[in-house]
């Protein structure tokens, strides 16, 4: 009877189906997915981050601010349990300080303990899980890695040239001349006159020797007579700025009227110029990759820190 | 990756794919780094303005007067952009911004304390952050602030045990790796202001403070780099131990000269008139003397902390070793560090109390140590003192270059905001500027011509100063066009050594000196004279001085309006003279130095007395100071806080309402002999 009973399809389904429940409820199997670790900070956490905020800076924090620190705190937590995820507990850092830790610790008679004592010691007290330095190597350690294995695409031609056209005042080169001047020390009338006297006798063009000869008919300037390259900053510094502004509206190869610097009156040539321009995108590449560079690297650390944050369930206080 | 390795990386990068314009073997300094050549590069050199002595939130007496704003910011305010000081009371941030941006800037935190600084004051997380003397440090009370530094002055400043304790907040945290992290933080804000770019607009040098103080005796330095090539770690007293400087050179040569690739430093002494005779003692052996005259080049002439050329009382009617009377420049009563414990107008330190000048060690002056200097060069056959000039400010405010008075916002934090200035640090100054002749400006030209000492200091306002010595000098070349061409042929600039003197020859000093030409609005003072100072030692080996007026006019009639302190009279745009030496003996080793005179203006005591309503020209200036500080009284200010702006010239050895700012070159020297060798241009 219960041999047939057994050999019945009926009966071997409701036995295989008690024997699977049996599995779960002793295995604890279960269709369900476990829960995600959670971070919860609540508003007597939110109080000690407002309250180290006044300590620090000696104001209380603004709402935006205060979300801040939380997102920081949030951020600085998940970072803790990934760190022990991966062992960072097994740095040198955290064991020396381990070490040093145990070290305001004795033994029970007393005595001095060794490095691997200490460090036992410590590490037996749970000290690795309350010392905020450990707290901060780990946190440190965990965002130093991820810096230094997120991927990010190398900035590409259409990239640079597109971050080049939407900051160029950021390169703009300002206008930069190079002058030789013919001075007439004083900033009477008589000195005026005299430059414009001597200006009305300066050949239309000039080569460097008739230069050399034209600056001689007025007086010794000590600041030199031939002004490299410079811009209106430079001129500035040297003559003045309404000197500099005035020099800077003047053209090249022509003698100027009379400008007034903080000495005396100056008739200047403009020999050179570099007019105020954009730097071809070639000179500054190099200076935008690095910018591009450090922005993407810095979007992808924070891409990588939300991708592992979304496998926290976190509470936080509603600001 | 390491902050310092980061920053070398950053710097290739930056810089790869810019060739040089011009070769290095087409420059006359030694190109020691990757950048881009100068635009304005100029071989007759020019004149680079610069704060070389700046101290930021990274020191910890910066701090505790609860000053915030760090080396980064430091390097804004020397390029011109404001940044936002600590008031007296905190409530009000004050507005900090330079008239006109400098040239070049160094960062010179006390090494000493960087990493302790770091974990009283940068995270909570650090258990050492916690320590109480870390708390009391970023404690905003006045009081417990003035007990925090002095705690710190204890531990690694003024203490003289040759062992020196750090904080116990070193005990609870890693004080180690707050230096690497401060001194990080220091390189990469020189990295990130120095402008690599062939416009050359600004540049940075990484550097930090020596910080020796025994007996609040003032033996620090300040040690710059040349380029980005640094030691691991600043080398500090507590490597050193106290009254050891000697040690910091040696250090200095074990791990950067020597031992790291691409180093080169140099080290600069602070003002000396705080040292008590002990900045600059006799050499004790050949190293010594080496280690000296290769690692200082220059001193900081003037700062913040008074002038150091030379000392003349005017109550006493003597001077230091001087009768020059123009000696009473800027000068401090005290001789020690002590001075600075001012609070609410008085200081209870009896180290503080005033030094007569018999009592006032001569060496703590410059014009001296550099008449002891070619004493000795006349005994030993080596000069040790052969020292440039430069000033600075030694700001503790991150004011880097704030030497102007008609803009001076105090150089503590809150302990000499608003009225604290005029109440506590009233015989300070806003300090000066150092001054390069240099080709271009990059940190190799700056360098270099710092350790050739083609330098000069000023005051804090910018006239153009140059000054050649040669034996063929015509009166002519003050109308030549082209005379500093000749000049540099056949001469030596300022810092240098005379070459072989011609049979029967005598040398002949040229000096030109131009105005500060100002800034828009406000044209700079006119100069009223040019001395050439020399000095020298006898066949007895005696020292003297004499001070030559050699161009210019110091009776002029120039003087202020004492109702709005605009100038009055007129002085000189520019000054030129070829000079000679009547009394020049050719046995006899001498030194020159010029110092420029500008018309007087108002001391900026004065400017912010009047500003309060308070006169120091009026006859009822002690009414106006009564009634002013009462006002200030019902506010809550304690103490007397304007009546020093009474005080009277006649009645005092220094202090005047006017001064006349000034420049100093840096000496020429010569040697006696037919044949000298050259020892450092």
């Amino acid at each position: 009877m219960i041999k047939r009973l057994l050999s019945a399809p009926l009966v071997q389904f409701l036995l295989l189906g008690v024997a699977l429940l049996w599995l779960k409820a002793t295995l604890g199997l279960s269709a369900t997915p476990a829960p995600p670790p959670s971070i919860i900070i609540d508003e007597a956490a939110l109080e000690a981050l407002r309250d180290s905020w006044v300590l620090q800076r000696g104001d209380l924090p603004t709402l935006s601010q205060q979300r801040y620190l939380l997102k920081l705190e949030v951020e600085d937590q998940m970072l803790l349990r990934e760190a022990r995820l991966r062992h960072f507990d097994q740095l040198p850092v955290v064991q020396r300080r381990l070490q040093q830790l145990g070290g305001f610790l004795r033994g029970d008679n007393n005595e001095a303990l060794s490095e691997s004592e200490r460090y036992k010691l410590a590490k037996d007290l749970g000290l690795e899980y309350s010392d905020p330095l450990i707290r901060t190597y780990m946190i440190n350690a965990m965002r130093e890695r991820i810096a230094e294995t997120v991927v990010y695409n190398e900035p590409g031609s259409e990239e640079i040239a597109a971050y080049f056209n939407s900051n160029n005042t950021e390169f703009l080169k300002p206008r930069r001349v190079a002058i030789a001047h013919l001075y007439c020390g004083g900033l009477h009338k008589a000195a005026r006159q005299r430059c414009t006297t001597l200006r009305s006798q300066l050949p239309a063009e000039a080569d460097a020797h008739s230069l050399a000869s034209a600056v001689a008919l007025g007086d010794p300037f000590y600041g030199g007579h031939h002004i490299p390259m410079s811009n209106a900053a430079q001129l500035s510094n040297k003559f003045g700025a309404e000197f500099a502004a005035a020099v800077m509206a003047e053209t090249v190869n022509q003698w100027s009227a009379p400008i007034a610097s903080a000495y005396g009156y100056h008739l200047v040539w403009i020999k050179a110029e570099q007019a105020s321009k954009l730097p071809a995108l070639d000179e500054v590449r190099g200076d935008i990759v690095q910018q591009l560079r450090r922005q993407k690297q810095q979007q992808a650390v924070e891409d990588e820190i939300a991708r592992l944050l979304a496998n926290y369930r976190v509470e936080t206080p509603v600001i | 990756m390491s902050i310092t390795r980061f920053v070398k990386l950053a710097v290739a990068l930056l810089v790869s794919g810019v060739a040089a314009a011009q070769a290095p073997e087409d420059l006359p300094f030694e190109r020691t780094e990757q950048r881009a050549p100068c635009a304005h590069y100029d071989k007759n050199r020019q004149p680079l303005f610069g704060d070389l002595h700046v101290h930021t939130s990274y020191s910890f007496d910066s701090y505790v007067a609860s000053q915030r704003n760090d080396p980064w910011d430091a390097y804004r305010y020397a390029k011109g952009e404001p940044i936002y000081l600590a008031s007296d009371e905190l409530e009000q941030p004050l507005k900090a911004q330079i008239q006109r941006p400098l040239d070049f800037t160094a960062v010179t935190d006390h090494g000493e304390f960087l990493g302790q600084i770091s974990v009283c004051t940068s995270d909570p997380g650090r258990v050492g952050y916690w320590w109480p003397h870390c708390m009391m440090t970023r404690s905003d009370n006045r009081y417990v602030q003035l007990a925090a530094v002095a705690w710190w002055g204890m531990l690694g400043v003024s203490d003289e045990s040759a062992q020196k304790d750090k904080s116990f907040a070193c005990t609870l945290s890693d004080c180690s790796e707050g230096d690497s992290e401060f001194w990080g933080n220091i390189q990469q804000a020189a990295e990130d202001h120095y402008d690599r770019s062939e416009d050359c607009s600004f540049t940075t040098f990484v550097g930090y403070e020596y910080t020796d103080a025994p007996d609040y005796k003032n033996l620090h330095r300040n040690v710059i780099f040349r380029n980005e090539n640094v030691t691991d770690l600043p080398i500090t007293t507590y490597d050193t131990g106290t009254y050891n400087f000697p040690g910091l050179w040696k250090g200095l040569r074990e791990k950067c000269i020597d031992g790291g690739e691409g180093c080169d430093v140099m080290s600069i002494p602070h003002n000396p008139n705080l040292a008590g005779g002990m900045m600059f003692p006799d050499p004790q052996n050949e190293q010594e003397l080496e280690d000296r005259l290769f690692f200082e080049p220059v001193v900081e002439l003037v700062q913040h902390k008074a002038a150091s050329e030379c000392r003349f009382d005017r109550l006493e009617g003597r001077g230091v070793g001087t009768t020059d009377e123009l000696c009473d420049f800027e000068q401090l009563k005290a001789d020690n560090l002590s001075m600075l414990g001012n609070l609410d107008g008085e200081n209870h330190s009896e180290r503080a109390a005033p030094v007569s000048v018999d009592n006032f060690h001569e060496r703590n002056m410059l014009r001296n140590v550099l008449k002891i200097g070619v004493a000795t060069e006349k005994a030993t056959g080596n000069n040790p003192f052969k020292m440039g000039f430069i000033g600075s400010t030694d700001t503790h405010s991150a004011t880097a270059g704030g030497a102007e008075e008609d803009n001076y916002v105090g150089h503590l934090g809150r302990r000499d905001a608003g009225y604290r200035n005029v109440q506590d640090h009233f015989f300070s100054n806003p300090g000066g500027l150092a001054v390069v002749w240099a080709e271009e400006n990059s940190r190799d030209s700056i360098f270099e011509a710092i350790r050739r000492k083609e330098t000069y200091s000023t005051s804090g306002t910018r006239p153009i100063v140059r000054f050649f010595a040669g034996w063929d000098f015509k009166p002519e070349m003050c109308q030549s066009a082209t005379a500093v061409d000749e000049a540099y042929a056949g001469g030596v600039p300022m810092g240098g050594n005379i070459k072989a003197m011609p049979e029967g020859g005598v040398p002949k000093f040229l000096v030109t000196a131009m105005k500060d030409s100002g800034i828009p609005g406000k044209p700079g003072s006119d100069l009223q004279r040019v001395q050439i100072i020399k000095g020298w030692v006898d066949e007895e080996g005696k020292t003297h001085e004499q001070v030559y007026d050699v161009a210019g006019d110091p009776h002029n009639g120039a003087g202020v309006d004492p109702n709005t302190c605009a100038p009055v009279g007129q002085g000189y745009t520019d000054l030129c003279t070829v000079w000679e030496d009547p009394g020049f003996n050719p046995d006899e080793n001498a030194f020159y130095y010029v110092r420029v005179l500008e018309n007087p203006t108002c001391r900026w005591s004065t400017l912010q007395c009047q500003a309060a309503g308070v006169n120091p020209f009026a006859e009822n200036c002690a009414a106006q100071a009564e009634a002013k500080n009462a006002e200030l009284a019902a506010a809550g200010a304690s103490g007397d806080v304007y009546g020093q702006c009474c005080l009277k010239k006649e009645e005092e050895p220094f202090y005047s309402p006017t001064l006349q700012e000034r420049a100093w070159t840096s000496p020429i020297w010569y040697k006696a002999g037919s044949s000298i060798e050259v020892l450092s241009d």
